[in-house]
């Protein structure tokens, strides 16, 4: 691959001695660095909704039909109890907001768009453009989303299965709520294949001189992989989604009369309407949605395997424990999970013949997750630690990931899996990989790649205490809901109790509830630390961390361009501890060092051309990291 | 009504004139206990008013208020329900003995147990002059009843004599709010939050507004419009198969019972509403929206004078309604034995069917499908003698509905014979489905045997009791022998290519009781 | 001091953890019903899920005890550097084909009980079950079980004859709501329908579950050997009245008895002389 920078002088002209306009500069940004930045706000914002809205079904699944405050008032119905509809809404916007409006695009948008360019020593994404534009994408998909409430809330689920979301007689009231919702995963997914274009681009074609494709970080490796899980799944769920769209037929005008069957049999009467024409099959639904979904799941999870690696392996300063392998492991699970969708579908009534296919698949992907946390542990094992907020939210990361790695395997074992399909087993297993995995790693990166955001550091101790109260807060919530789907508690239940062999677990619903009350009002930590530190943090300088990546030599934040000149990669990212060097335990991938054999050949500090190293602004590169690290 | 000792109001109303009403039993209050650790309060719901009290409002509102306060004495609030001794419905009543009382707790010897729930419940004890408390909590190691604390237990001897009345109720409302609310309302208006959902298509059913006293699938003879409690028990636990009333089967016979009385209850409230509307009809807006001549006069008459009268009327004619309705006398019970169900009897029941004398086939179709040709007609409204804007069929609540496909094996009043038979006979009430009590039984028995067979052997004889795929009578000329058992055989061997159409089995199961009548020679 | 707080906090999380799951079957936070299942099948189910509790404890033990010892010994690090290791290929092989192996094991050691669940072998007639195992036709609607018993006495001999009967209604077939009675000590084959929506049949003691797919008609067998009445319950969102679809399964000796006893109930007619309907029949509902 080119090592190269071609775009580099394309972009001379850009180098901007002409003053944007506040629009051009804050708003509608092409600078992938401001719209990391809009991405992470607006995706913050987002899992304050996302939040709330699994509050309210936590407050029914503990008091039910007991008046719900804030929503009880908002959306109030008689007798002071939400309706069960409502509920329906609650939980099929919690999961939406938190998949399309969270996680994808913090991992992708945010994270991806910010550190792939000064990773590999690039000034800006391929197509800096599109890329503003995938931003701007995702705020039609929140209005139609919105919009989605307005009409009384989608309510077939996330999954919107049909014939449930297929009939608007099925679930009235919502009347156009599924297509508000259906519009609006269209939008997302656009914000993000533009998204997976440009990074699969960037990567390939933008990387600094030097920089082989086995010297990238891993963070790099997992978004280039994330990315091409995208490009290539998504299309698969925009077309069902038009598919149901269709089936609907309620879009009006031209299109009324549409009315397709892709997904509804013949026959069939729901709510005394008139029988379907049909002739489509329910199940084709399924096979096209998890087609996406489940591949998304892994879309929500390697960005933040790639970045724990990278910031475990600075804050233990030791080399990632066996880098190929922790590679190749991210694209095997890519690679496998294309293969595993029909493990959503074992119950489902397709061919018994393709449980025992799926199952395999299933099982096979457990190993490339089982080798990356040994490797991680293994990165661990020996080093030098330092107990603060970045390093603790990745120690919760793995630890996490292992709990939700091993309840996947008993689903992986389809007799089992009947039982615990749509029950709570499956919602713990998903929270643990996608909250205690992806999310703990997420708020780890938040505060170890701040600095080179904003150039101040984020707050120690508000950092330890929300993790602390957070990963609290998590477990207490998400561990017993383990034991609640083994006692037979399915999902999406309004009222569980009415059922005599469930009426004994209400205070332990009692005390989950009181649990994820604790671990939300805990986020408001995050975010006050967040904009606070923005404005009043301590500053940071270049490289707070003493760490090894390319982006730790630009200004802290940096400039339009990032780089002062184009970076020279020397090596891997992960050469912490070397013995090339005397006196720390960092060597950055852009330091030259003589060859062995010249003249001090021990001392490098002294030899560096002035090239790869400012001369200005220096002292930021031999600071200790003293503010990161911290009043214990 | 029963008359006894004069008893005053509960606390918290304050209607213009003395509006007691002499009962047995006391006028008390009851309040849902409150549930959970959390504190909440408990559900916070209200009764609504009919629509019409709001436009009453307007021109007088002396009446309307008189209206409202009445309905809250006498039926409460969600929270604090009244057990109203003129209404025959089934408080829940334990009766038992003072041993001893301090303070505001009586040591009591109950004949049986309360259930755990019990708080606020009226505590009457029967003194000379009976008195009335309320009771805020029970224990039943101690059997102490501990009053609320503004009420200081009575002086009272020994071995007096006490009644708990109105657990029930409150066990029924609470079940109600949590299982019921919301589909119908916390009023039984049939408008809680969940009916938006069923309203969706035209001739969805909307859950049942019980304010009219109204209920279809009864068992009791044309004339009688309240339901028996059985009725009542019937569609709760199987639902109305077709509709979005789903099936209560299990629930405890207990909670139904307590649901059941909850349900009469707001059916009452409703009627009584209803009733004493009608009373205050003069008093209500005219068209043009002024205020009708003679307000004043009007007013003093109907809202003061007379109001506790018509409120009296109201009561005793609602209890009679309804518990008439349990007199076995209204019971709709066939003197005979269904007729033996076979194609004779099927093919006389065909007949009557189409018949112009009785002329199912009018709204029900000649098929059975629902689609006769009444339904092209504009109906008019009985309450007002007006035309409905659109033709087809309405019910007592103006909203279409449409005759019953009889194709589709779905009964919602049930599928026994017996059920069948009241559907004939009785009809269904507040529907334009006629009973035809005046049709010989052995007729109605015709009818039932043709209509349960429609799902099965389709709706269709002709006059040689041949069956034929509707509107085309060609089979009526052809001349073969009527001998069907040369058509099926049973020895078929079961590799046969599957390409028979499936309503013509070409083999079929065995087994040991005898074929179907219609196969019988 | 700030490193023995967390080291101890990431090894006494997973502690809490693995107490918590050993106290939870005294707790009854685990299998419905006493936690034994009411079917064969149903019991070789648990004994996997025993099974992958045993290896995943162990696994999780030792992963989580291996970061607590490298978490203790790197924080205490006092050294320059840290160890500068890339990695160790013979630890990659060990802990890949160990894993692998594992894994390979739980893969080959349910096939056979998937197998029994779900695969019915047309040829082979002791694999499966047989059409003369047919007790009724439940279709799921919103929001209820709607239950279909073909008459009393009806032996079905093909799988067509079966395909017939489910397709339309026929005489003498006898009706019920919500509950439904199976054979107990003998294989139960059902057929399961949905009038409407996706709805599933969940029952949990017997660990059955099945999705109901509008426009299928799907099979579903056990053998029930435990009697009692299982709860029945619904495991695919269906609408808002999900949670509303409470239904009870029950375990019969003879259960064609019962079904004639539902039938003479269903056959009720108001008059016939006492002796030809059992003593239970009344003016109310239809059991």
């Amino acid at each position: 691959m080119s090592t190269l920078n071609p775009a580099a002088a394309a972009h001379d002209d850009h180098h901007g001695h002409h003053e944007l306009s506040f629009i051009r500069k804050y708003v509608f940004s092409t600078d992938h660095k401001m719209i990391a930045v809009q991405f992470l706000i607006t995706t913050l914002l987002m899992l304050m909704l996302g939040g709330s809205l699994a509050l309210g079904v936590r407050w029914q699944l503990a008091w039910p039909w007991q008046n719900m405050p804030v929503f009880g008032q908002m959306f109030g119905s008689e007798g002071g109890q939400i309706s069960p509809e409502f509920y329906t809404m609650l939980f099929t916007m919690h999961a939406t907001v938190m998949i399309f409006l969270v996680i994808i695009p913090i991992l992708a948008g945010a994270f991806g768009n910010f550190l792939i360019p000064l990773m590999i020593g690039a000034d800006d994404m391929a197509f800096p453009t599109l890329n503003m534009l995938s931003y701007w994408f995702m705020w039609p998909a929140i209005f139609f989303f919105g919009l989605s409430f307005y009409f009384g809330g989608a309510a077939a689920g996330w999954t919107s299965y049909p014939l449930l979301s297929a009939l608007p007689e099925a679930a009235p009231g919502s009347g156009h709520a599924q297509n508000m919702w259906l519009v609006a995963v269209t939008f997302i997914g656009v914000s993000s294949m533009m998204g997976s274009v440009n990074y699969m681009t960037t990567i390939i074609n933008m990387r600094a001189p030097g920089m082989t494709l086995f010297r990238m970080p891993l963070t790099i490796w997992s978004m280039f992989i994330t990315a091409i899980l995208q490009a290539f799944a998504l299309p698969v769920l925009t077309a069902a989604g038009f598919m149901m769209l269709f089936d609907r037929a309620q879009l009006g005008g031209a299109l009324e009369g549409i009315h397709t069957s892709f997904f509804v049999p013949s026959g069939i009467v729901v709510n005394n309407a008139a029988p379907t024409v049909g002739g489509g099959q329910a199940l084709l639904w399924q096979h096209l949605f998890w087609f996406y979904s489940h591949p998304a799941v892994y879309i929500m999870l390697l960005p933040a395997m790639g970045m724990v690696s990278d910031m475990l392996a600075a804050m233990c300063r030791k080399p990632i424990f066996g880098y190929k392998p922790m590679a190749y492991s991210l694209a095997a699970i890519a690679g496998l999970g294309f293969i595993v969708w029909g493990h959503h579908m074992f119950t489902s009534g397709m061919n018994p013949a393709l449980g025992m296919t799926f199952m395999v698949s299933t099982i096979m992907i457990a190993l490339p997750s089982a080798i990356k946390t040994f490797n991680w542990i293994g990165t661990i094992w020996g080093g030098k630690i330092r107990f603060n907020t970045v390093t603790l939210n990745c120690i919760a990361f793995v630890s996490q990931f292992v709990v939700g790695g091993l309840s996947g395997i008993y689903m992986a074992a389809v007799p089992v899996d009947i039982y615990i399909h749509d029950t709570y087993f499956i919602v713990a297993h998903f929270h643990y990989v996608l909250f205690g995995a992806t999310l703990f790693g997420v708020f780890g990166a938040i505060q170890f790649w701040f600095p080179k955001m904003f150039g101040r550091m984020m707050s120690e101790r508000l950092g330890k205490i929300h993790f602390f109260l957070t990963f609290v807060g998590f477990n207490g919530t998400f561990f017993p809901m383990h034991l609640l789907g083994v006692a037979g508690m399915p999902r999406r239940y309004a009222d569980p109790y009415i059922h005599p062999y469930l009426e004994h677990l209400m205070p332990m619903n009692q005390f989950i509830t009181v649990c994820a009350i604790v671990m939300g009002l805990a986020q408001l930590i995050l975010l006050y630390n967040w904009f606070s530190s923005i404005f009043w943090g301590t500053e940071s300088g270049r490289n707070p961390w003493n760490a090894n990546g390319v982006e730790w030599i630009a200004p802290s934040p940096p400039p339009h361009g990032n780089f002062e000149e184009i970076p020279i990669v020397y090596r891997g990212p992960y050469e912490y501890s070397s013995p090339l060097v005397e006196g720390r335990d960092y060597l950055m991938q852009t330091e030259y060092l003589p060859p062995p054999g010249s003249d001090d050949s021990g001392d490098a500090a002294d030899d560096q051309p002035a090239d790869d190293q400012p001369a200005d602004d220096q002292p930021a590169d031999d600071q200790p990291a003293e503010d990161a690290d911290d009043e214990s | 009504m029963t008359s006894g000792s004069r008893l005053t109001c509960g606390p918290g109303s304050d209607p213009a004139e003395d509006n007691t009403l002499t009962t047995r039993h006391s006028i008390l209050r009851l309040l849902a206990l409150l549930p959970l650790v959390v504190g909440c309060a408990d559900y916070q719901a209200e009764f609504v008013n009919d629509e019409r009290v709001a436009a009453l409002e307007t021109t007088s509102s002396v009446a309307a208020t008189n209206l409202t306060n009445s309905l809250n004495t006498h039926f409460g609030t969600p929270n604090a329900l009244v057990a109203w001794g003129a209404l025959p419905i089934e408080f829940g009543e334990i009766s038992g003995t003072v041993l001893s009382a301090t303070g505001n707790s009586l040591r009591v010897s109950l004949e049986s147990d309360p259930p755990t729930a019990l708080n606020h419940v009226a505590v009457v004890l029967e003194t000379k002059t009976p008195q009335n408390r309320m009771a805020s909590s029970y224990d039943a190691d101690t059997r102490i009843l501990t009053l609320t604390e503004q009420e200081a237990a009575p002086a009272v001897t020994p071995g007096t004599p006490l009644r708990l009345i109105g657990h029930k109720l409150q066990a029924g409302r609470r079940l109600y709010m949590r299982h019921c609310m919301h589909c119908h309302g916390v009023t039984g208006d049939g408008n809680g939050p969940t009916a938006r959902y069923i309203r969706n298509h035209r001739f969805n059913p909307l859950p049942r507004d019980y304010r009219r006293g109204l209920f279809k699938f009864t068992s009791t003879k044309n004339g009688f419009y309240a339901a028996r409690r059985d009725d009542l028990r019937r569609t709760i636990k199987q639902g109305l198969a077709g509709t979005y009333m789903p099936s209560f089967l299990l629930l405890e016979p207990d909670e139904l019972d307590a649901i059941i009385e909850f349900v009469r209850f707001l059916a009452m409230r409703g009627e009584i509403e209803r009733r004493l509307l009608t009373h205050l009809a003069p008093l209500m807006p005219t068209d043009d929206g002024n205020p009708p001549r003679d307000l004043q006069s009007l007013e003093k008459e109907l809202a003061v004078d007379t109001f506790n009268e018509a409120l009296a009327d109201a009561a005793s004619l609602v209890a009679e309604n309804w518990t008439s309705a349990e007199d076995p006398e209204n019971l709709v019970i066939p003197t005979t034995a269904r007729l033996p169900d076979d194609e004779k009897s099927r093919l006389k029941g065909r007949n009557l069917f189409i018949s112009t004398k009785i002329n199912c086939a009018k709204c029900h179709g000649e098929g059975g499908r629902g689609n006769g040709g009444f339904l092209k007609d504009i109906q008019k409204n009985p309450e007002t003698q007006q035309n409905y804007p659109t033709p087809g069929l309405r019910d007592a609540w103006h909203k279409m509905i449409q005759p019953r496909n009889l194709t589709s094996g779905i009964y919602r009043g049930g599928r026994r014979p017996l059920d069948v038979y009241r559907r004939v006979t009785a009809g269904i009430k507040a529907t334009p489905m006629a009973g035809f009590a005046t049709v010989p039984e052995t007729d109605r028995w015709h009818i039932v045997n043709y209509v349960l067979s429609i799902p099965i052997d389709g709706a269709f004889f002709d006059e040689h009791g041949h069956q034929y795929h509707g509107g085309d009578d060609s089979h009526a000329d052809h001349d073969h022998p009527h001998d069907h058992e040369a058509d099926k055989s049973d020895d078929k061997p079961d590799d046969k290519p599957d390409d028979k159409p499936d309503d013509k089995p070409d083999d079929k199961p065995e087994t040991t009781q005898p074929k179907s009548a219609k196969d019988k020679k | 001091m700030s490193r023995i707080f967390w080291c101890l906090f990431f090894t006494v999380w997973p502690i809490i953890a693995i107490v918590v799951c050993a106290i939870s079957p005294a707790m009854d936070w685990a299998f419905p019903g006493n936690r034994e299942a009411a079917t064969p099948l149903g019991q070789r189910i648990d004994d996997l899920f025993y099974l992958i509790t045993g290896i995943v404890t162990v696994t999780f033990i030792g992963t989580m005890g291996a970061l607590s010892y490298v978490l203790w010994k790197g924080s205490k690090n006092e050294d320059e550097k840290a160890w500068f290791s890339h990695g160790s290929h013979n630890l990659e092989v060990i802990w890949t084909i160990v894993p692998a192996g594992v894994l390979l094991f739980i893969a080959l050691y349910q096939i056979d009980v998937w197998a029994i669940y779900r695969v019915r072998d047309h040829e082979n007639r002791d694999v499966g079950p047989r059409p003369s195992h047919l007790v009724a036709e439940v279709t799921a609607r919103q929001f209820e079980w709607r239950i279909r018993y073909p008459k009393p006495g009806t032996k079905f001999t093909t799988y067509k004859q079966i395909k017939a009967w489910l397709a339309k209604p026929h005489e003498g077939d006898v009706y019920a709501v919500n509950k439904l009675f199976v054979h107990l000590n003998r294989e139960t084959l059902i057929y399961l329908k949905s009038a409407d929506v996706q709805h599933a049949f969940f029952v949990p003691d017997l660990r059955v579950k099945q999705d109901a797919m509008p426009g299928q008609s799907i099979d579903i067998w056990f053998t029930v050997n435990k009697s009692g009445k299982f709860n029945l319950t619904c495991a695919e969102l269906c609408g808002w009245g999900h949670y509303k679809m409470r239904g009870e399964v029950e375990a019969v000796e003879d259960l064609e008895a019962k079904v004639k006893e539902l039938k003479d109930l269903q056959d009720y007619d108001g008059v016939t002389p006492p002796g030809t309907v059992p003593a239970g029949a009344s003016e109310e509902a239809t059991p």
